[in-house]
């Protein structure tokens, strides 16, 4: 009987966590466009099914659930702005000095043509930076010099300058760029439910995200979590 | 497809939680206990993006990749079954909808005539269009069969880098932060990137044709060569990883 009860409490907390994935509160100057496409996104999210994750996504996350996903984000994404600027290119940011339960979106999030997988690693990205409890999980300075794993020095695609010095790195293991890495490598390796399109794409930008873990602990942890049989 | 605030979507759930609970209760069914248990993930075999400290060998990249003449579109006559399988491709990407189950159910077995009007549709796309165009080279790229499948692949890796991703043939108007840009670098390049994969695919597969496996190899040893530091490092993992 224990356990039939378990099953029903199981089963109403899962439904009343997907009845609550439908409520996003955008401002009102946030685009129609740009509200359908983030409600699609994450609706995305809350299909996610896996079996299996590795021990820093079940740190992080905890299962491979949509409604894990979703509740993830709700719970630190309070409010959705607009911001019609470039931002530096963003599509998404967060500004924790300003109000760190918000998130906005740039036009770029709309116009830009990125995976929709890519798209979510920087929302969920975003969103770790709303976390004042842990600082809001700043960046770190990349390394003097920042070297790719041939030895040579990492640089700007933009400006063709090393990029050794800026604040583009991280050296916690589960930070913002590596909460989102680790998020998008399980997806890549476990999804049970996604086509082979947006694994590919989870695991390319996964990996390229990797490269900006430059605590060689973190760095080492990570690997070992997601990069070895 | 996911609805903003659906009225309907909450008393809808607890309608078919009632009916799940029911169902529980009636029949004794025994829910296995959750797996709580932490489970190391496999590395995939020979990523084209190893992490660092893979044995990968520091080449020159001294001589620049040589440019391939650009790819035009064919005239063809399609079957309804091509036309078909072309506008499921174009509802997909109509969508953003990348997790399709139709791009992995439908999108398979391209005949010859199917896959020139997929190269044409990339070709007609702005460049800008890097998911799509991505897309494109992804389907195509798991259907490649025949030399002139891979020569199609090979311009597309040899393709001039896309500068920005609101303009490729200029760099951005505004000074761009690293840290806010982070998906761009790689979205830049991400039709050269899939490319690439593909081409570690058809060199993993065991029965694909002599002259497609070379065709695959000379690709990417020409991406070697890019002056984008993310296609030649993923090509060099590739080389450095499958064996030949």
């Amino acid at each position: 009987m224990g356990h039939r009860i378990f099953s029903v409490v199981l089963v109403a907390a899962s439904l009343i966590i997907t009845a609550r994935a439908s409520a996003v509160t955008f401002d009102k100057n946030v685009p129609q466009a740009t509200q359908q496409q983030m409600v699609a996104d994450l609706g995305f999210m809350n299909t996610i099914q896996g079996a299996k994750v590795s021990a820093l996504h079940k740190q992080v996350f905890g299962d491979m659930q949509g409604a894990v996903y979703v509740n993830y984000f709700d719970s630190r994404v309070k409010r959705i702005g607009y911001d019609e600027g470039d931002v530096g290119g963003a599509v998404a940011y967060v500004a924790p000095f300003i109000d760190s339960s918000k998130m906005v979106l740039t036009s770029n999030f709309t116009k830009f043509s990125h995976p929709q997988i890519a798209r979510l690693m920087v929302v969920y990205h975003e969103a770790r930076h709303t976390e004042d409890d842990n600082g809001n999980w700043p960046h770190a300075t990349c390394p003097t010099p920042f070297l790719d794993e041939n030895g040579q020095e990492i640089k700007s695609i933009w400006t063709g300058l090393p990029l050794a010095g800026q604040d583009g790195c991280d050296d916690a293991t589960i930070g913002a760029y590596g909460s989102s890495l680790i998020l998008l490598k399980n997806i890549s390796l476990t999804c049970s439910n996604c086509n082979e399109k947006v694994k590919m794409d989870a695991g390319i930008y996964a990996d390229d995200q990797f490269k900006r873990i430059t605590d060689k602990g973190s760095h080492e942890t990570i690997r070992k979590d997601l990069y070895v049989h | 497809m996911f609805t903003k605030g659906s009225k309907r979507a909450v008393p809808f759930a607890f309608a078919v939680g009632i009916a799940i609970v029911v169902t529980v209760l009636w029949s004794g069914h025994r829910k296995p206990p959750p797996d709580d248990g932490a489970i190391a993930v496999a590395e995939p075999a020979a990523s084209a993006n190893s992490p660092p400290g893979s044995s990968s060998e520091t080449l020159s990249t001294a001589t620049p990749m040589p440019t391939l003449p650009s790819p035009t579109p064919q005239s063809v006559s399609l079957t309804d079954d091509d036309r078909r399988q072309v506008a499921v491709l174009e509802q997909i990407l109509k969508s953003r909808d990348d997790n399709d189950p139709r791009m992995d159910t439908e999108l398979r077995n391209l005949s010859p005539q199917a896959k020139i009007e997929l190269r044409n549709k990339y070709i007609a796309m702005s460049a800008e269009s890097r998911n799509e165009r991505g897309t494109i080279v992804f389907v195509l790229g798991r259907e490649m069969k025949t030399s002139e499948d891979a020569a199609f692949l090979a311009s597309v890796v040899a393709e001039p880098p896309c500068l920005s991703m609101q303009d490729c043939g200029r760099r951005p108007d505004a000074p761009v932060d690293e840290h806010a840009a982070m998906a761009n670098e790689v979205s830049l390049v991400y039709p050269q990137l899939v490319a690439v994969k593909s081409f570690e695919r058809v060199l993993k597969s065991g029965d694909l044709s002599t002259e497609v496996k070379k065709a695959a190899i000379e690709a990417l040893q020409r991406a070697e060569r890019s002056e984008n530091s993310k296609v030649s490092q993923s090509a060099q993992g590739v080389l450095a990883n499958v064996k030949f």
